[in-house]
Formats: C-alpha cells, structure tokens, sequence
C-alpha cells in the first residue's frame, strides 16, 4: 500500500521534480529560514547555533509532512478504503510521510554527530531529535486522521500556518529564548541541555495524539479528505 | 490612473482569495517584526533586519502574483486592451506589477513599524527612502519574473527556485565568499547595502542602474516570447500559464 502510494505520488509529479523538491528545495529552505536574521549583522554562519535548532526544524517539517499526505490518497484513488478500515489509512500516512521528512532531519542527525560536543551529549541531542521526528510524524498522522481537512484549503491553511506558529518558541527566529511560554514549544528545554523535560514534553504531544486517535475513531460523521 | 486602482483593487481580491495566503502572510509578517523587535542591537541592525523580513515575506508574494499575471490579464479581461491597442502590454504590465508592490503594503511596512517602535531613532528620511526603494525593487522583480515566468513549461516549478535566488544570493543571507559581490549583481544587494549603510553613497545610484539594467535586458531578451503564450491562451480560451 505504502508502496503504491508514494509510486502514485512519484508518478504524479514527475520523477526529477519530486526528488528536487525533497531534497534541496527542502534544505535550502532549512537554510534560508535560519540564516535570514541570523546572519544580518554581518555575523558568520554559527554552525553549533543551527545545529541545536534541530528543536524547530524536525518538529515543523515532520508535521507539515504528515499533514500534507493527504494528497496522496486522492492521487492513488484509495480514499474509499481507507473510509471502510481507517486503520489502513493510517498506517499508510504514517510510513509515507517520512520520505518528505527525512532529508532535513538526516541534515541535522549528521550534523549533531559532527557537533563539537561531549558524545553523551551528542547522543542525547540525537535521540531526542528522533523522538522529536516519530512523535511529531504521529501527531501529523492524527491530525489528517481526526479532523480530515476536508479540503484543500483547510490542509494549505495548517501548512502555511505551521512554519510560523512553531517559530515563536526557540529557533531560528527568536533565538535560543528559554523563557516563560517559549519553553512549552518543541525544543524549549533541549535547546539548554534539559532532556528529562523535553522527553516529558514529548509523552504530553503523544498522549494528545492518542486521545485525537480515540476522539477519532469513535462512530461520528466521517470526515475525509475532498477535493 | 482608474485603471491603476482598478488592477490594484482586483490584486487585492485575487490575493485574500487564498485564505492560506492571508493566515500565512499574517502570522509571518507578525512574527518577524516581533522577532526583530526583540533581536535587533540598535538601530541600524533593526534596519537591516527589518528590510530581510520585509523581502523574505514580499518576494515571496510577488513571485506568486507573476506566475498568475499573465493569466489574470486574461482572466479580469485587461488584455482586451492590449488586443485593441489601447494600452501597449508593456505598460500594461508594469501598471500590473506596480500594483502588486502596493497591494503587499502591510508585509513591507509593518516590520519597518516594529523596527521604530523598538528604537525610535530608526524614524527619518533614510528609512523613508529605503522603503521606497524595495517598493520599486519588488515592482521591478514582479515585472522581470512575469516575463521570465512565461518561458517555462511549469512555471509554478521554476518559482521556488526564483525565491531562493532572490534570497538566498540577492542578500547574501549564506556568507560564502564574495557573497556580497555576487549580491550586488542584483538589486536587492544595493537595497541590503543601503540599509546597512557600509556604502550609503553609491548604493543609491547603483540600485537604480542595476534595476534599470535588469528590467531593459529581461525585456529585451524575453518580450518577443512572451507572445506564444499570449496566442496559446486566446487560442486555448483558457490560461496557458
């Protein structure tokens, strides 16, 4: 089904245009997020700084690329079946979406492995960005899953939207700023070293994403996605 | 000068069409003025920084109103104009792109806004004419991607990399060496140069030739393929864009 589905994808965009649009479309636009503030005075480009921004970049790509699979289905023509066993539906947004999240988070695992940090650290740090990558591809998942946008707009809406609203916490626009609410984003507290925390962040975000799953799946007027 | 408020009317339309268009734009422009509010040393940096988030929000705006442009020509029957002779399409164009750069107003001065209530210093003839300056910038590129745009098969697929060009190198944002000299191949460079203030002296007239520059060569080089696409849409009864 996976299979099928991304084949269908490939197949709708071409090729050459899915993959430059995965790969370098997708990390130069990492890039120029952090780079436009960060380096307007003249500063060089803080490598240790965007590494640690790992806390914004691999939330806000694996939700806007699990909520944006919803095309897919249309495209294979498989909504239907996953109307009669939404569980398939599920699992297929689950394991498709990672192909549009993985070249920005492979960016950033291979960069904390390079990162001038103690290894226990490093490890930690990458860890917790795969946490931070599975956990937030589940809450994307759900998110498809039990509101359905059920239109084009209502998807474009929450991608447009996601970008900004994950960049009031720390990250590449507001700085490293621990303080007050920005703690409550995705890396606020694994930005300064505090992984027990963040972790505790992480089980909160996957509770939610089991009590949407359960809100879902309870009989209701189905929601799916139309074009 | 009723026909000017009468594309910039329609802009406005085409452009709240997209309710993600309007959260997105809302949400970014709100966010870069207080991240820069909050960033900025002093007043010349929150310059600097003010005219960044003002091109990363408005290029980004602009490229998606020349993608459409000759399209909606078509589709508000402002080409009607052009076909009767009324008005030549090059003015017709330029009238189009003036509009888009008044129709982005808010994304452009807001952040010029917070920079001056974070240092009120920033006030004064300089950031009056810098804002004035990306105004025509961003009226120059919308009218220079409209004809570049119509070359390609897929424009939509040619557009993000249009904006990284714009942005990545027309502000030198990744400091590569020579960075700046490639930027200042560009207009976007002199208008980051001025608001920095290294080389306030001939960052003016620089700006203006290289914007000049580029909008003669882009027109020359691409008005007389810009045709086809003109003949395939009334051919097609449909946008061929």
């Amino acid at each position: 089904m996976v299979r099928l589905l991304l084949l269908a994808r490939v197949r709708q965009e071409g090729t050459s245009q899915f993959l430059v649009r995965v790969v370098p479309l997708s990390l130069l636009n990492v890039l120029l997020l952090f780079a436009v503030l960060a380096t307007a005075d003249g500063r060089g480009f803080d490598l240790i700084g965007f590494t640690l921004q790992y806390g914004y970049f691999v939330p806000m790509t694996a939700l806007s690329a699990a909520v944006g699979t919803w095309e897919v289905e249309l495209v294979a023509g498989v909504a239907e079946e996953f109307l009669l066993r939404p569980s398939r539906g599920l699992w297929a947004r689950l394991l498709t979406s990672p192909v549009e999240a993985l070249p920005p988070f492979a960016l950033f695992a291979v960069l904390i492995l390079l990162a001038p940090l103690p290894c226990a650290q490093r490890l930690a740090h990458l860890a917790m960005a795969t946490g931070m990558l599975v956990v937030f591809l589940l809450l994307g998942t759900v998110l498809g899953y039990c509101f359905g946008f059920r239109h084009e707009k209502a998807v474009n809406n929450f991608l447009a939207s996601v970008t900004w609203v994950l960049g009031f916490g720390p990250g590449p626009f507001f700085g490293a700023r621990t303080s007050g609410v920005a703690r409550l984003f995705p890396g606020g507290f694994s930005i300064e070293g505090d992984f027990a925390l963040e972790w505790l962040k992480l089980a909160a975000v996957t509770l939610l994403a089991g009590g949407l799953l359960w809100w879902g799946s309870k009989p209701r007027r189905q929601r799916v996605f139309t074009r | 000068m009723r026909f000017t408020l009468l594309l910039i009317r329609v802009q406005w339309i085409d452009r709240r069409a997209t309710s993600s268009f309007i959260i997105g734009i809302t949400l970014q422009t709100a966010l870069l003025t207080l991240a820069l509010a909050h960033r900025a040393t002093g007043a010349g940096p929150a310059l600097v920084l003010a005219c960044r988030a003002a091109l990363l929000t408005c290029v980004t705006i602009v490229l998606l109103s020349a993608m459409s442009s000759v399209q909606n020509e078509f589709r508000y029957g402002t080409m009607e104009n052009v076909l009767l002779g009324r008005v030549p399409l090059a003015r017709l164009l330029g009238l189009r792109a003036a509009s888009c750069a008044v129709v982005m107003s808010p994304a452009l001065c807001l952040p010029f806004a917070g920079a001056a209530v974070a240092f009120p210093s920033v006030l004064g003839p300089r950031t009056l004419l810098l804002i004035a300056m990306l105004y025509l910038c961003l009226a120059a590129i919308c009218y220079q991607c409209t004809l570049l745009l119509c070359q390609f098969a897929r424009p939509s697929a040619a557009v993000p990399w249009f904006r990284l060009a714009l942005l990545l190198v027309g502000m030198s944002v990744v400091p590569f060496p020579r960075a700046r000299q490639v930027a200042e191949l560009l207009p976007t460079g002199w208008v980051i140069a001025y608001a920095a203030g290294t080389r306030a002296v001939v960052a003016l007239p620089m700006f203006l030739a290289t914007v000049s520059l580029w909008t003669c060569a882009v027109w020359l080089a691409f008005r007389k393929r810009l045709r086809p696409s003109i003949e395939r849409s009334l051919v097609d009864g449909r946008a061929a864009l």
